[in-house]
This record gives C-alpha cells, sequence and structure tokens, in this order.
C-alpha cells in the first residue's frame, strides 16, 4: 500500500515536471545570425491579379566588418555598394510562396516582427487590399502596429532611396511618419487600425501617402504628405495635407503644426498648435437629410506676425482668432468636399449615423456614397491664443 | 509535491546523530607514585617530542619529588621557570604529608589553576597549553595556566574592508576575538556559553548571545544542534554550519559570518546569535535572513539616503549577475522581437560569423570568467592581478577581434560577473543560479527564465534559519521590517527591533536624537 502511494507520488512529480517543460516552452530557438531581419515590405503589381514583393533586410556583414577591423575605422572595409540593407525581390506569385522562395534563395529566414512599414503600389492599391492583407494578417510574425502607406510609384524605388541621415530606407520612413504626425502634414496608420476600418464597412480607410521626389543635389528625397482615400479597400485618389489637416480637425487627432493665417493682403500672422480637440455630430432629418456639425477647438501660440505695426496687442490675438479659425474651418471643409468628390466617407459619418440613429441608416444605408455629396456642413472652429511670445512689444520690435 | 521533495532534504537534514560521548576506553587514574605517572603519561603522548618533563626536588630537605610536564611552544616557558620552579624551589616547608591544597594556595599568583586526577585529563590541559604539576605522594596533578603561543595580532580584515568604521578584524585567537565582541558590548547580559567540539580537534567553540533580547528558542536550538555535532575535527566556522544549518544541500546559506567585531557586535544586538570558534577568525551569526546579504555595516555609518540607494543598487545588482546571461540568450534566440529594432541589428551584427550558438557563447564566456576568477583568487596577490589583467584584456578582446564570440556577449558577461561582485555574500549562489538559468533560458527561453525564477522563488521562501523563515520580512512581509531591507531607513527611525528572532526587550531606545 505504500510502495503504491509512493509509485503513484513519484509518478505524479515526473508528469507535472514533464508537462510544465515539455508542454509549454517558448517554440522554436533560432540563432540571430540565422535570420534576416525584414524592416520594409513593398508590393508592386507584376501581373493582372499577382504581386511581386520587395524586402528590405538589414545587411549584416559590413558593419560587423568594419566594427571589428581594427585598422583603420573601417575605412578599408567598405562593401561594394556601402549600404546597411538589401533589398530582395521575388518573382511574381503568392506572397506567402514568394516568402518561402526567399527563405530558399538566400539561406535566412525573413523575420517579420521587426518590420516597419507595408507599402502597397498605387496600382496594387487599386486592385483592393483585402485579398492582398490576408497572408500579413494570417503570418503570427506581423506586428499589428506596423505602418501600412501607398506610394505614387513602384514600392520597390521607396525601398531603395539613399537616405542622407539614417541607414536603412525603412528607418527614415518610419521617421519621416513620427515628424509628419506631428506637424499634422499626414496620419501614420497602423495595420490595426486599417484592418479594424475594413471590417466595419461604415467607415472608409485612409492610408499615409508616401511619394518619391527628386532632390536638388541628386539625391532621392521622400515625400510623406498627405493621405491616400481608400471606398472600401479601393484606392480611388489622394487628399493633399490641407484637407488631411481637415480631418484630423474632425477627428480631434491634429497634434501639432502651423496655422498660417493670411488676414488681409498685408499682414500675415502664424499660430503654432499645443492644444486641439474636434468633435463631429450628424444629424439625418425627417426627409433623411444629413447635416454634420464639425467643432474644432485649437490652443495656440503666436509664432510670427507680419504687417501688424502700429495695432494694440488685444486687436493683433483677435485677427489672429478669426484667421486661424477660418484656415481651420476652411481645411475642414476642404476634407469635406473631397470626401464628397471621391464618394469616400472617410470621415465616418456614416458610421456615426449607424451608431446614434441605427433605423435611420438602415434606411439610407443603400445610397449613402451617392447622398455624400448633398450632406450640408456646419463648421465652427474656435482659436485661443496662449502665449504671444518672447516680445511683446507688437510695433518696432526692438533692432 | 513539494512537501516531499522538502521531506527528502529534511531527512538529510539531521545535523549529526546524538552523540555518544562516553568513552569506552577505561580512564588511567593517577597514582601516589610519580614514576609511575611520568611513565603512563609518556606512555600515552611518546618521548623524544616537544613534551618537556623537568623534574625537580623541593620542600624541607628537598624531600618532595616533583615533575612540571608541559607541550614546547605552548605554554609560557618564562612563566614555568619564574611562577612555578623558583617558587617552589624557595620553600623549604612543604613534605610529604603536605595537603595538595596548601600547595595550590602557594602556587597562586602563577595563574588559574585547577586539579586533574586522571592521566587524560592531565594530557588534555597539556595539549591545551597548560603545565602540569605532579608530586610524588599525591595522587592529584595541579594544571596551572599558562598558555602562551605565537598568534598574529589584530589587524584589518581583508574579506570586509570599508570606507568608514572601525578597522579591526577578528583573529585566529579565540580569547581575543571574545574580549573584541566584549569590548563592544559591555553588558552584562552578553552571555559567552563554551563547549568543546571535535573528538581529536577538541576545538573551543563559544555560544555569544545577549540574554534578553536573542529568542531563548534559537539560542536552545542553536546549542543543541551543537551538542549534537559527532565529528573528529572542527578546523573552521564552515565544518560547524554545514552541521548545524536547517538546510545544509540549499545553496543558500543560513548562517551569517563575518570578520568584524562591529558587525557581530550589530548582529549580537538585533538579537542574533554568534558562534565564536578557536583556531578562525571568522564568527558565525545566526539566523541569518535573505536581506543580510544586502547589508554591510558601512550602511549604517553613512547616510541613510545613500545606504538606501546603495542597498536598492545591491538588489539590482543581484538580479543582473543571476539573470543578464540568461536573457541575453533568451531573447537572442527566443524573442528577437522584443529588443528594439537598431539595438537588435547592433547585436546581430555582433553576432555575424561567430561560429558558436548564443548559449554556447554565453556558457564559454562564464566558464572562462569562473576560471579567471579562481585563478586570480588562489594565486599570490601580485600574480593574481596579472592573471586578471590577462584573462579581461587578452581574453576579451583578442577573443572578440579573432571573432570567436561576439561582442555584446562580453559586454554581458562581464556586467554579471561585475554585479556577483556587489553582494559578496551571495557569490556561491549567484555563480550557480546563473548557470541554471542560463540552461532553463536555452531550453525553454523567457518561459523557463521565468520558471527558475518561480522556483527559486519557491526554494528562497521555503527555507528557514535556525526556525525563522530565511525571507523574513519580505515574505511573510512586515510593513515595519521593511525600513531595513531595501532601504536603510535613518537611525531615529530604527528604534525597534524587527528581526523575528528578537522577543525581548523590543525597544531600541526612542530613537531620540543625542
Amino acid at each position: 500500500m505504500i510502495l503504491i502511494t509512493a509509485l503513484k507520488r513519484i509518478a505524479l512529480i515526473f508528469f507535472t515536471w514533464f508537462t510544465v517543460f515539455f508542454l509549454s516552452a517558448c517554440w522554436d530557438r533560432r540563432e540571430m545570425n540565422s535570420i534576416s531581419y525584414v524592416l520594409g515590405v513593398g508590393l508592386d503589381p507584376c501581373t493582372e491579379k499577382e504581386l511581386e514583393l520587395t524586402l528590405q533586410v538589414a545587411k549584416m556583414e559590413e558593419t560587423s566588418k568594419s566594427s571589428q577591423g581594427r585598422g583603420g575605422e573601417g575605412s578599408s572595409q567598405e562593401s561594394e555598394d556601402g549600404k546597411a540593407f538589401i533589398n530582395l525581390k521575388a518573382e511574381c506569385g503568392p506572397i506567402f510562396s514568394q516568402v518561402r522562395k526567399l527563405n530558399k534563395q538566400y539561406g535566412r529566414k525573413p523575420f517579420f516582427q521587426q518590420n516597419y512599414a507595408i507599402i502597397f503600389n498605387e496600382e496594387v492599391a487599386r486592385r483592393g487590399l483585402k485579398k492582398y492583407l490576408d497572408f500579413f494578417l494570417r503570418y503570427h510574425e506581423t506586428r499589428q502596429n506596423v505602418w501600412v502607406l501607398v506610394s505614387e510609384g513602384m514600392a520597390r524605388d521607396i525601398l531603395s532611396i539613399e537616405p542622407k541621415f539614417e541607414k536603412i530606407p525603412a528607418v527614415k520612413i518610419d521617421k519621416l511618419i513620427h515628424n509628419q504626425v506631428s506637424l499634422s502634414a499626414s496620419a501614420g496608420v497602423k495595420l490595426i487600425e486599417l484592418v479594424q476600418k475594413l471590417e466595419n464597412k461604415d467607415i472608409d480607410p485612409l492610408l499615409t501617402l508616401v511619394k518619391k521626389e527628386s532632390g536638388d543635389q541628386d539625391e532621392d528625397i521622400v515625400t510623406i504628405e498627405g493621405m491616400a482615400v481608400f471606398k472600401h479597400d479601393k484606392y480611388v485618389g489622394s487628399i493633399d495635407k490641407v484637407a488631411t489637416r481637415g480631418y484630423l480637425w474632425a477627428k480631434g487627432k491634429v497634434e501639432g503644426g502651423i496655422i498660417n493665417a493670411s488676414i488681409d493682403e498685408n499682414s500675415f500672422c502664424a499660430v503654432e498648435i499645443k492644444k486641439t480637440s474636434g468633435k463631429m455630430k450628424v444629424k439625418v432629418g425627417e426627409d433623411n437629410t444629413v447635416s454634420v456639425s464639425i467643432k474644432a477647438k485649437c490652443t495656440g501660440d503666436l509664432g510670427e506676425l507680419k504687417g501688424f505695426e502700429g495695432v494694440g496687442v488685444k486687436d493683433v490675438i483677435k485677427a489672429a482668432r478669426e484667421g486661424a479659425s477660418k484656415v481651420i474651418e476652411d481645411e475642414i471643409k476642404a476634407a469635406f468636399e473631397k470626401s464628397a468628390e471621391y464618394e469616400s466617407d472617410f470621415l465616418g459619418i456614416g458610421d456615426y449615423i449607424r451608431r446614434h440613429d441605427t433605423k435611420k441608416w438602415i434606411e439610407i444605408k443603400e445610397g449613402w456614397y451617392s447622398m455624400l455629396p448633398g450632406v450640408q456642413l456646419d463648421v465652427k472652429a474656435e482659436v485661443k491664443i496662449d502665449e504671444i511670445g518672447e516680445i511683446n512689444k507688437l510695433e518696432n520690435p526692438p533692432s | 509535491m513539494y512537501s516531499f521533495i522538502k521531506r527528502k532534504i529534511q531527512y538529510l537534514n539531521v545535523p549529526g546523530k546524538t552523540a555518544d560521548n562516553a568513552e569506552n576506553v577505561q580512564e588511567i587514574m593517577l597514582t601516589k607514585n610519580i614514576q609511575r605517572n611520568l611513565a603512563s603519561f609518556s606512555g600515552e603522548m611518546g618521548v623524544d617530542n616537544d613534551v618537556v618533563i623537568r623534574n625537580f626536588t623541593f620542600g624541607r630537605n628537598n624531600s618532595v619529588q616533583a615533575a612540571v610536564l608541559y607541550l614546547d611552544g605552548l605554554t609560557d616557558k618564562q612563566q614555568v621557570d619564574k611562577n612555578i620552579i623558583s617558587q617552589l624551589l624557595k620553600n623549604n616547608t612543604f613534605d610529604r604529608d603536605c595537603d595538595i591544597k596548601d600547595i595550590e594556595n602557594y602556587l597562586a599568583s602563577s595563574g588559574d589553576m585547577y586539579l586533574a586526577d586522571s592521566v587524560d585529563s592531565m594530557i588534555g590541559s597539556c595539549l591545551s597549553g597548560n603545565a602540569a604539576l605532579l608530586f610524588d605522594g599525591f595522587d592529584t596533578a595541579l594544571i596551572i595556566g599558562c598558555k602562551y603561543w605565537e598568534k598574529r595580532s589584530v589587524s584589518e580584515p581583508q574579506t570586509e574592508p570599508v570606507i568608514r568604521g572601525p578597522r579591526e578584524g577578528f583573529t585566529e585567537d579565540f580569547i581575543t576575538n571574545l574580549s573584541l565582541v566584549r569590548r563592544k558590548i559591555k553588558s552584562s547580559s552578553l552571555k559567552a556559553e563554551f563547549m568543546t567540539i571535535g573528538k581529536r580537534t577538541k576545538t573551543k567553540v563559544c555560544v555569544l548571545y545577549i540574554k534578553d533580547i536573542a529568542d531563548a528558542k534559537i539560542v536552545e536550538t542553536i546549542k543543541g544542534r551543537l551538542k549534537r555535532i559527532n565529528t573528529d575535527a572542527i578546523l573552521e566556522t564552515g565544518y560547524i554550519e554545514q552541521y548545524i544549518e536547517d538546510f545544509p544541500l540549499s545553496i543558500f546559506h543560513t548562517t551569517g559570518y563575518t570578520e568584524k567585531p562591529d558587525v557581530a557586535a550589530g548582529k549580537l544586538l538585533e538579537g542574533r546569535i554568534a558562534i565564536v570558534v578557536d583556531g578562525t577568525p571568522f564568527v558565525l551569526t545566526a539566523p541569518r535572513l535573505f536581506a543580510e546579504n544586502f547589508q554591510t555595516a558601512e550602511d549604517y555609518y553613512v547616510g541613510s539616503i545613500y545606504g538606501s540607494l546603495i542597498r536598492i543598487l545591491r538588489f539590482i545588482s543581484y538580479f543582473i549577475a543571476i539573470f543578464a546571461p540568461a536573457i541575453y540568450v533568451a531573447l537572442s534566440t527566443f524573442h528577437q522581437e522584443l529588443i528594439p529594432t537598431s539595438l537588435l541589428i547592433t547585436m546581430a551584427k555582433a553576432r555575424e560569423g561567430v561560429p558558436l550558438s548564443a548559449f554556447f557563447e554565453a556558457l564559454a564566456m562564464l566558464i572562462a570568467f569562473e576560471i579567471l576568477r579562481e585563478a586570480g583568487l588562489r594565486l599570490p596577490r601580485a600574480v593574481g592581478q596579472a592573471i586578471s589583467i590577462v584573462g579581461a584584456l587578452i581574453m576579451g578582446d583578442a577573443a572578440v577581434a579573432a571573432g570567436f564570440v561576439g561582442s555584446t556577449i562580453v559586454i554581458i558577461i562581464a556586467l554579471a560577473a561585475v554585479a556577483s561582485f556587489v553582494v559578496t555574500l551571495q557569490i556561491e549562489s549567484v555563480s550557480i543560479l546563473r548557470l541554471i538559468m542560463l540552461f532553463l533560458a536555452w531550453l525553454f527561453g523567457g518561459y523557463g527564465i521565468a520558471l527558475g525564477f518561480l522556483g527559486l522563488l519557491i526554494h528562497l521562501s521555503n527555507l528557514k534559519s535556525y526556525t525563522v523563515p530565511f525571507l523574513g520580512s519580505i515574505a511573510p512581509a512586515e510593513a515595519k521590517a521593511m525600513k531595513d531591507v531595501f532601504v536603510r531607513a535613518p537611525m531615529t527611525a530604527m528604534n525597534t527591533r524587527e528581526l523575528p528572532a528578537a522577543s525581548g526587550d523590543a525597544d531600541r531606545g526612542k530613537g531620540k536624537r543625542g
């Protein structure tokens, strides 16, 4: 009897430890030098339906040699092209099989967890994103917070620029997005946000727009400005940074930037945005007429004044407030007009109606896109000036 | 399941079987014939060695035959000459019929005296450095205490150097050590209880405690365990520690040790018990809690804010020392996604072309470090430093330059190694735990580390140091006791004794200044 109890106990201990160690653990050990770190993904069209994948991976040998090279600061160790990245290109085909093919070809497994950006070529975006997103959503290595962008021109060209400050284009793009978001010239869209909007059929997504421009000193510049407008999951056109900020005002997502307000021909003032809020309200009338009211609030500082000589402080502030409010109102109107033009409800008016007045929404849902141009807009912006800067004498500034 | 393992451990944990002190050898008693007594003494001790036998006669008409026996080098010869032999030779009143008490009285100025009536006890006394005086016609020997041997003077301890604080350290001499503690605590309630352990070494051991502070139960426990030690040799406190600890197989020692009288006095005042052992400059203190590993005497001598900062730093260092290599291996082989991209790329570039995998790289460097440490430790100091320079510079730098290991792992191992020196009291457990964690990280990644940490916590909370929980005041948590764990509260705030061991006199004084 005692023996059986002892045996039972030993078996219990054995199985407990067995379970603890073997049924649960972090799976799949791989050495750091057996994988290639994907930092950016570009998707370009090749045939009618298929895509061509460009993977930007960090290049390993180059700096390792120069960091270990004990001679002359690695100068003799420059590799052929001196780049810190390689763009791997696969053949036309389904995305996953391309990834695997690259794996075979280069001997290192692409590792997607450190990916910064997925860039869709506009042509691809026009075909609709859903079918191409499937791989990224299904694959366990994709991070949900990776940036999704639309490129004017080939995505692989965007990924092969040679940035001056960063070593890797994908990192440059990441920094640019952060910068542009802080200036409200564009908005960064993460994969998770895109998917949420695609899943919610009553709101259309916007994606960050990226394009390559030739710069002055024979260097290529990547600019991130404005947004790509989608109808459902299909790219329909783009909006510039004015309309982009209008969209951000309406959503209360403006993070910063400058409002340049021309008061009249001679005078001009710049207000630096500090704190903002925005609210959108939608009303559906008895006769199914939709009216939208957007209220935006902004607190800012005076950044620059021109042509206000001899005007009192209070008057200047009043003028600046009015001027800046008008700019904001115009921006929101611009966004709204674009929404009507592309028949894309990226402002989420339909979504608002569905959540607040579901019955009406079911009635008007069918012809909603054609109703968009007819929606009445009422915009009100309010600007407060906090500080007027380091100088307070507006006339005769110290010379 | 843990209780099962615990019982297994505790089974091994019975500190020595009950000693059967009743010796079977029949004692040889002293006789009235001095020649027979000397013969039996020489029979036991042998001849032609360091035993000195000086025969002389004294008393009325030199009628009393006497002999002084002592061991060369253990006894003060001058004292024997001046205070015993010369004194007796001067006398001419004693004869064979006088009382031995009279002689004892006559020699009272020579030192502490007692009588022995068996050859064994006489030999025992001689081996401790006393002189034995035999008289013809008496069946008792007069033992006179005149121990004197070469000893090291009180000097600064090597193991616990301080910037501020007393610099004296314990020596190998038992009585000196006791006196050093006595000089710190001039209280009659500081009790010293002597016992002799070791059948052959007959090592003197003293249990020191402050009667109205220390928990009587713990004092009894320790005394009981000491008495039960059945061994023939005690050469260092380490022997005793392993005999009386609750969990001798644990990698954590639940008995503290110190080389500094001020530390010993501090522990005694906290309600702990000190064990002084003859022949070693280390004094044991018990019970020892986990938090004590992170305390040093200097914490209490510097300001409380700086003291607290340093203490927190020690905790952090302890964790770095154990977990840094494991976390590196887990992150770089399992969880690359957790490393910031730019750091990851730098790390990956450093690993590029390295032949070993991250785990073996870390293991090789760790073993190299342990070898270097051991080599530097055992060699004479001057050579030891050369070893560390060769090891650190040549092995570290050259290994990276040659591409055997990545530069990241050198940084990680160096960090872990330096951090392990911050908590010197736990250097044993750190070395072992670091390897265990490394293995777990290699096999199971971050999950393995979490598992290992959990196991470590379970083990720590199971440990007991002489009936006190080893994690005491952290778990079970006591808010009041926390003021000397992660931080060192100002002196005025530390007005109560928080050690679970301290039962009596909890008040340390109202904590008023001045």
